[in-house]
């Protein structure tokens, strides 16, 4: 399990001085910090919670794309959570909505720089450490937008 | 302009009207706001609503919408409905209130010409007759985060605040708000802040300010948000103070630098055709909106605004030319420069780069990325542009290492059975570098990188394959004027098989056109896509076939009313509102203008340009990036994208005024191509190397006048002849 890990590493290291060496540190600099806003950015680091009839998650930008959605879907650890069982609710919004709800004449945008909750029903909500994909298809810009993290789901009211 | 009085705005308003987008930019920093006069500025984006209104600088959203809650009296006095007029040049915007508190308010927001911020100067004056308080709440919410990464904004900052003003940070970035005179108090998410340092999310930043003024006094609050790439700013919070001391010239030394500017370009006076005139002026200061020069290192222009404000590799190869023939050939110098700084000298699998590849983005920091499949293919053509124009091969010598990777690149791009060039798979290859790394992944399926990239156009697009004749031919021809022949690498050689793949493997009969790609397997795509004219403009089609394009491709399927479609909307896979499979794009209007012209019909050449022209015109100047197949809607569409503008403004000088320039000679060549009904026309200021040409053209007769310093070489299509340095010689127009 380790060892494409530590190539990934020491290829990102490799990269990275190539990086400096041909464009200079800075340019290694402002990569670090788009890389980490973008990492930091989207899935916010521990909401990945049990909750009463499902687990939650909340994001706090949309993935790569702004904009409105017009699917939605969501596997946890490879399993694809019905339309019907997953629903978002975009911060602002009034109410929270079905994935099986969202269509093209029906999209809905995901705010920026707000809290966008996710409630996925009728999954093993056992904590444990757990994959997430995200995958929407925008209105306006047909390739799929895809994002995935692992974290710890925790269970309700356990601390951060 | 210099000293006379202010030209027509761009601009002109007598009541609030929050649908008209504005913009305003200097070469670091630029603001976006509306007509009603509030730095706000909701646009339909990729089908939602996002309010784009606020400060940006050095690629980087500074700020969210920058608010002014006012009262008078303790009266609210709201910008948008108080508002009596507005004027907006490029350099600056200049809004006039009216309360009925009898308080009168004049609002000035000015980008500096080079420093990375925007200046906003408030004035009031009390008309009533007892003394009125006022009270400004100056709300600018920090956003900090780079345009590149869309629809991202962090959620952690550090703030201080000190005498001078507020420094904020996130993530590599840096904003700070200065204000003379400085507030009486300051809040933090709608708490009391005394400025002490802080870390962690920012709702609200509010600075207040309070003045009681006399009848007939006079109050006035400056105001500057400054930043970008903390890296790339010099001074910080002290300059940005700094700027403070300088705010009476804010707005005169804006508008004298677009003075000076304007005075340097080439003018047209087209009477038969008033549209296309005003047309061109607008284009103009469109593309100069777009020149940016934030740090030492980058020199170029932008994409567009509000979602593309950093450099894009080929939208900056696509504006370029307009550049060049708008007389500024050191700033194409610097923005080649630039471009070829960051080829990368070997693979960079996580940034997507392929060995002398060109970067697809850049932005100060520096911070780029590569991964497309045609950027690096526009750059020979452009650089033997700009060889005609100047004249000079020391560029040509200077980056010769850089074009023979080109060549290298290219040649690793072919398929080595067809030899036809491959596109796609670009974007996968960063996703197989990214996806042992971290705990979080994304990425976008984008299975081809053209310049359609969410359309998958894989595996031989069509127009690839003309760019890499026309980068062949160019870096054949550069290579011959600087006596480097013998070291082109690899297959640097004849492009001509090439071109008759083009008449043979993509001759599409059924279509009299030719398809958009062909699969690995020599299967056609059978897509019909404006992509095709590129080859008709290359010279690469015989007459026939590159009339019978033409006439294909303006057939109403493509070619809407308001511009030509990216995708015919008899194809099954046609979505009026898909970003390449359907909707309307301006930069293809103007290729169908330049393949128009290029089979020598004028007249509908002349049309597409119109089409353009009407755009720009009722854009107040700004030129949308694209429109709905089904409507002229403006959708998911940045309110002005530079090659939305640039490519009109070439074509109307290579085509329309059948203009080409060879400095060396010094020569010009003169071939207009006018439609029918045409009196007259001139052109006056084209720079060619050292000198300026002015052309004046009758359907009887063509003048030049010629300020170089020796004697101008003349083509006409049947005549040839001088002109003497300071000179005008007539020539008998002809056909």
């Amino acid at each position: 399990v380790r060892a494409p890990r530590l190539r990934a590493d020491l290829s990102l290291i490799r990269e990275g001085a190539d990086v400096a060496i041909g464009f200079g540190v800075r340019s290694l600099e402002g990569l670090g910090d788009v890389a980490e806003l973008l990492h930091h950015a989207v899935y916010e680091k521990g909401s990945l919670r049990v909750s009463e009839d499902g687990i939650s998650f909340t994001i706090r930008n949309p993935p790569l794309r702004m904009g409105a959605f017009r699917s939605f879907q969501v596997a946890v650890d490879g399993m694809w959570v019905p339309p019907p069982n997953g629903w978002v609710h975009p911060g602002g919004a009034p109410a929270a909505l079905t994935f099986a709800q969202i269509d093209r004449d029906h999209p809905v945008t995901l705010p920026i720089g707000v809290r966008t909750r996710f409630l996925l029903r009728s999954v093993d909500r056992t904590p444990r450490r757990i994959r997430v994909r995200l995958e929407l298809r925008s209105v306006a810009i047909p390739p799929l937008v895809w994002y995935e993290f692992v974290d710890e789901l925790r269970p309700v009211g356990a601390a951060l | 302009l210099n000293g006379r009085a202010d030209p027509p705005p761009l601009v002109r308003l007598d009541h609030a009207d929050r649908s008209v987008p504005l913009l305003v930019t200097g070469l670091s920093a630029a603001v976006v706001l509306a007509g009603d006069g509030t730095l706000r500025c909701p646009r339909e984006t990729r089908g939602g609503l996002i309010d784009w209104g606020g400060v940006y600088s050095h690629g980087v959203r500074l700020t969210g919408p920058w608010d002014l809650h006012i009262s008078a009296g303790g009266d609210p006095v709201d910008l948008a409905t108080t508002l009596t007029s507005l004027e907006a040049w490029r350099w600056s915007v200049r809004s006039r209130h009216r309360a009925p508190s009898g308080l009168q308010i004049e609002q000035s927001i000015t980008p500096f010409v080079e420093a990375p911020g925007v200046g906003r100067r408030i004035s009031f004056r009390n008309t009533g007759n007892s003394n009125l308080r006022v009270v400004v709440e100056s709300e600018a919410t920090p956003f900090l985060a780079p345009v590149l990464v869309e629809g991202v904004k962090p959620y952690e900052y550090e703030l201080e605040a000190g005498p001078e003003g507020v420094e904020c940070r996130s993530h590599g970035c840096r904003l700070d708000l200065v204000s003379s005179p400085g507030p009486d108090s300051r809040t933090l998410n709608g708490r009391p802040w005394s400025g002490e340092r802080w870390t962690g999310e920012v709702d609200s930043l509010l600075s207040r300010h309070e003045v009681l003024l006399e009848p007939g006094a006079i109050g006035r609050l400056d105001q500057v948000a400054y930043g970008g790439v903390a890296n790339a700013i010099p001074g910080g919070r002290a300059l940005a103070a700094a700027t403070l001391g300088t705010a009476d010239d804010w707005e005169p030394s804006a508008r004298r630098v677009w003075a000076q500017w304007i005075a340097r370009t080439p003018s047209f006076s087209f009477p038969s055709d008033p549209l296309l005139e005003s047309a061109y002026e607008l284009a103009r200061g469109a593309v100069r909106a777009l020149y940016t020069h934030p740090d030492p290192e980058i020199t170029g222009l932008v994409a567009g605004f509000p979602w593309y404000c950093s450099l894009w590799g080929r939208d900056l190869a696509w504006m370029l030319p307009a550049v060049l023939w708008l007389g500024d050939a050191e700033w194409a110098e610097q923005s080649l420069r630039t471009i070829f700084r960051y080829q990368a000298t070997h693979p960079i699998p996580l940034l997507a780069a392929e060995a002398g590849e060109l970067p697809m983005q850049l932005s100060p920091g520096p911070v780029f990325l590569f991964g497309t499949s045609d950027t690096t293919l526009y750059y020979p053509e452009v650089l033997r542009q700009f060889v005609g124009h100047t004249g000079s091969l020391e560029l040509v010598q200077e980056l010769w290492p850089h074009l023979c990777e080109i060549v290298r690149w290219a040649d690793g791009k072919r398929d080595p059975a067809s030899g036809l060039f491959v596109n796609g798979g670009e974007v996968l290859a960063l996703r197989d570098a990214t996806e042992e790394l971290g705990s979080v992944h994304y990425g976008i399926d984008a299975m081809d990188t053209t310049i359609w990239d969410s359309a998958d156009r894989r595996d031989h697009a069509v127009d690839l394959q003309v760019l890499l004749c026309v980068a062949r031919r160019a870096i054949l021809g550069l290579a011959g004027a600087v006596g480097r022949l013998g070291e082109l690498p690899g297959s640097a050689v004849d492009p001509s098989w090439i071109e008759a793949e083009l008449r043979t493997r993509y001759a599409w009969p059924q279509e009299r056109y030719l398809y958009d790609s062909l699969a690995r397997d020599g299967t056609p795509v059978r897509k019909l896509r404006p992509n095709a004219l590129r080859a008709v403009s290359a010279g690469l089609l015989d007459p026939a076939a590159a009339r019978s394009v033409v006439e294909r491709a303006l057939r109403p399927d493509l070619r809407a009313p308001w511009g030509v479609r990216t995708l015919s909307d008899q194809d099954p896979g046609y979505d009026p509102q898909a970003y390449h499979e359907g909707q309307v794009w301006t930069i293809a209007t103007a290729w169908a203008a330049d393949a128009a012209f290029a089979i020598g019909d004028a007249e509908r050449g002349t049309d597409l340009l119109r089409t353009i022209a009407t755009r720009i015109v009722a854009e107040n100047g700004l030129a949308n990036e694209c429109y709905r197949g089904d409507r002229p809607e403006p959708f998911n569409s940045c309110f002005l994208l530079g090659f939305s503008v640039a490519p009109f403004l070439s074509v109307l000088f290579e085509r329309l005024w059948g203009l080409t320039v060879d400095a060396s000679g010094p020569g010009l060549r003169i071939e207009p191509r006018f439609p029918s009904g045409w009196e007259r026309a001139a052109v006056r200021g084209v720079r060619i190397g050292p000198g300026r040409a002015d052309v004046e053209w009758t359907a009887a007769a063509l003048s030049v006048t010629w300020s170089g310093p020796g004697p101008l070489e003349v083509a006409l299509t049947r005549t040839t002849g001088t002109v003497g340095p300071g000179q005008t010689a007539s020539f008998v127009a002809g056909p």
